[in-house]
């Protein structure tokens, strides 16, 4: 009898040890390689500090110690902060206004015959018209500044948030529609309690797309009119020849994009724990 | 099968287009080439192959070229043994800093960029300054109180962007009038689409080219007033720059670039329907006949005009050098008699 209680309890023990023995194992797979990315990094930057040695070469490209110096000198005299304020308030009205409205949009479509039919090639259209064109045409309705540069970036992050929302919602299964439907749910449910987190795995996938894109948005924004950002740092930079100034701006920028794209991913681990726990 | 035959169709036609557009690359690719055609007025090449100059511009092919299409094609360049190309690009700061690199020779840039450059150590010398008058001005429209730079007090200024030469001219310009740019109600960075901006008056002034940006501006509102800014400082603006190593290893060169430059430039302010013609070849959308591009020429050659071709003053030099200091872009003033030469010009 004590044998036969005690059997459960060892069968869990061993789920356990197993469980923990392959976490264990994925924790080692996973942190095998950890080393590899910073000994890219240290061997990229040696390189780049052999081939910039010689000042001769300085006018074309800053050294890794000229571009240290600069980043310390205007992050100490709130030069680069306020530039970065400036961008990333255009990445967040950017993300706001086209995420929201491609996610409308997509839900519209991939929900409605009569919208992908009538919207549905020129939203795809859309994404082939040049930003850089399309550009002047916003200033000259929303005047120079933060404003037309958030637009541009919400039209860069509109398309594949605008696809990601439209695959998400279409790859619900049309079998738990009926289902939630057989349960007298209504459309404000289904759409809460199923489409949403069904296509929730695409939908995070188009924003983290989407959050890289925006930083790339609001350099273009910036390149046709700008007084502040970090895309008019670069401009400006390169105007004087400050070659270090340019890389500040250009390492500014990728590490708020690697910022952003974390930040989603964290969201993204968040929101699918669910998921994972189904696993 | 129908289908395949569908999609063979679409290649095909895809192909075509391809194929076409290379071939229309190619024909601008080889304008310099073209010089040699049986047609070209072009005297016989000199002795020995020609050197292949690629000549960098820093905007697409537009009538104010018009000088080095008129050099090119009654083969000025050919006939000093040049084989010249024009390079286009929008990105004049890139143009140079391979000629400082010696991946190009010779460049059309201005003089700003040049001290700039100089003053982070690029070896670049200007040989011959093309525009003789500061070619930016502020526009106003016609009924503006706007008259003088003093005026400008106060105002709202369009440029298009916080850097570059558009920029530094309005500093030149409010540095004259004993004006900070703190005294006008703002600067604000409106592109390079400027006529639409002045059009719908989001601003009361403009910085602009004054060679083509008014005619531009009055074909799409109204009249307007220019406010030259060389008329009250006269910067240095576009010239061919050449960097240390060339002038070291080919004077000669130098000194023929220069001269078939001087030659295009003269005929064009001789003759610019001539001139105009000759351009069609290379601006693709100059129509036969059309009156606001022949006002642009008409406009550019005023600003050419001079009776020493290439002839850098030095005190243009030097307004532009203690502008840029002023305006914290230079911190230590470079040896202008590095920055530019007049020892390779033509004989007048």
């Amino acid at each position: 009898m004590t044998q036969h209680l005690h059997q459960p309890a060892r069968a869990t023990q061993q789920i356990a040890a197993s469980v923990l023995e392959a976490r264990t194992a994925k924790f080692r797979r996973d942190t095998r390689l950890n080393w590899l990315p910073p000994l890219i990094g240290l061997l990229v930057l040696a390189l780049w500090y052999l081939l910039t040695r010689d000042q001769a070469t300085a006018f074309g490209i800053a050294s890794p110690i000229g571009v240290a110096q600069q980043f310390i000198t205007t992050l100490m005299n709130g030069t680069l902060l306020r530039h970065i304020g400036v961008t990333l308030l255009e990445i967040c009205i950017g993300l706001l206004a086209g995420v929201s409205s491609a996610f409308i949009l997509g839900y519209g479509i991939a929900r409605n015959r009569f919208l992908e039919q009538a919207i549905g090639p020129y939203a795809v259209g859309f994404q082939a018209v040049p930003i850089i064109a399309v550009a002047p045409v916003l200033i000259r309705i929303f005047g120079p500044g933060i404003v037309s540069n958030g637009i541009v970036c919400a039209l860069i992050v509109f398309f594949p948030m605008l696809i990601n929302t439209m695959v998400g919602i279409r790859n619900v299964s049309p079998d738990l529609r009926d289902l939630m439907r057989s349960l007298s749910a209504t459309r404000w449910q289904i759409f809460t309690r199923l489409e949403v987190p069904a296509a929730l795995p695409v939908l995070l996938g188009g924003l983290k797309i989407s959050a890289t894109l925006a930083v790339i948005g609001a350099v273009v924004g910036e390149a046709v009119s700008a007084q502040a950002g970090l895309g008019y740092l670069i401009y400006s930079a390169r105007y004087v020849y400050d070659t270090s100034l340019v890389l500040v701006g250009v390492f500014t920028l990728t590490a708020l994009a690697l910022t952003l794209y974390e930040l989603v991913s964290r969201l993204e681990s968040r929101l699918l724990r669910w998921q994972r726990a189904g696993h | 099968m129908n289908r395949l035959l569908k999609v063979i169709f679409v290649v095909a036609l895809l192909a075509g287009v391809i194929i076409n557009a290379a071939q229309g690359n190619a024909i601008v690719a080889a304008n310099g080439a073209q010089a040699s055609t049986p047609e070209s007025t072009a005297p016989a090449t000199p002795s020995g192959p020609a050197i292949p100059i690629t000549l960098f511009v820093g905007y697409i092919h537009n009538i104010q070229f018009a000088p080095l299409y008129v050099a090119i094609e009654r083969g000025y360049f050919k006939d000093a043994g040049i084989d010249a190309t024009i390079e286009t690009s929008f990105d004049e700061t890139d143009g140079l800093t391979r000629i400082a690199a010696d991946q190009l020779q010779f460049g059309l840039i201005s003089g700003d960029q040049v001290l700039l450059a100089r003053s982070k150590g690029a070896p670049v010398v200007y040989v011959f300054r093309w525009y003789q008058q500061f070619p930016v001005g502020v526009v106003v429209p016609a009924d503006s109180s706007i008259v003088k730079p003093e005026d400008l007090a106060g105002k709202v200024v369009g440029v298009p962007g916080k850097f570059g030469a558009s920029y530094v001219g309005l500093q030149a310009l409010l540095n004259s009038a004993k004006l900070k740019e703190s005294d006008l109600k703002d600067v604000k960075a409106i592109g390079f689409d400027t006529a639409p901006i002045m059009c719908g008056k989001q601003v009361d002034a403009a910085v602009i080219y004054v060679a083509n940006e008014p005619a531009q501006i009055e074909s799409k509102c109204f009249k307007v007033r220019v406010i030259k800014i060389a008329d009250y400082a006269n910067l240095m603006s576009n010239g061919l720059v050449t960097n240390e190593k060339t002038l070291k290893d080919k004077p000669d060169l130098v000194r023929k670039m220069n001269a078939a430059l001087a030659h295009g430039l003269t005929d064009t302010i001789a003759d610019p329907k001539a001139a105009y013609d000759l351009s069609r070849k290379y601006v693709e959308t100059l129509a036969a006949d059309d009156p606001v591009q022949m006002a642009v020429l008409t406009a550019s050659i005023d600003l050419w005009k001079t009776d020493k071709y290439g002839y850098s003053d030095p005190a243009a030099w030097k307004l532009t050098q203690d502008t840029l200091v002023a305006m914290g872009l230079i911190t230590d003033p470079v040896d202008l008699t590095k920055v530019f030469s007049n020892d390779y010009l033509p004989e007048p």
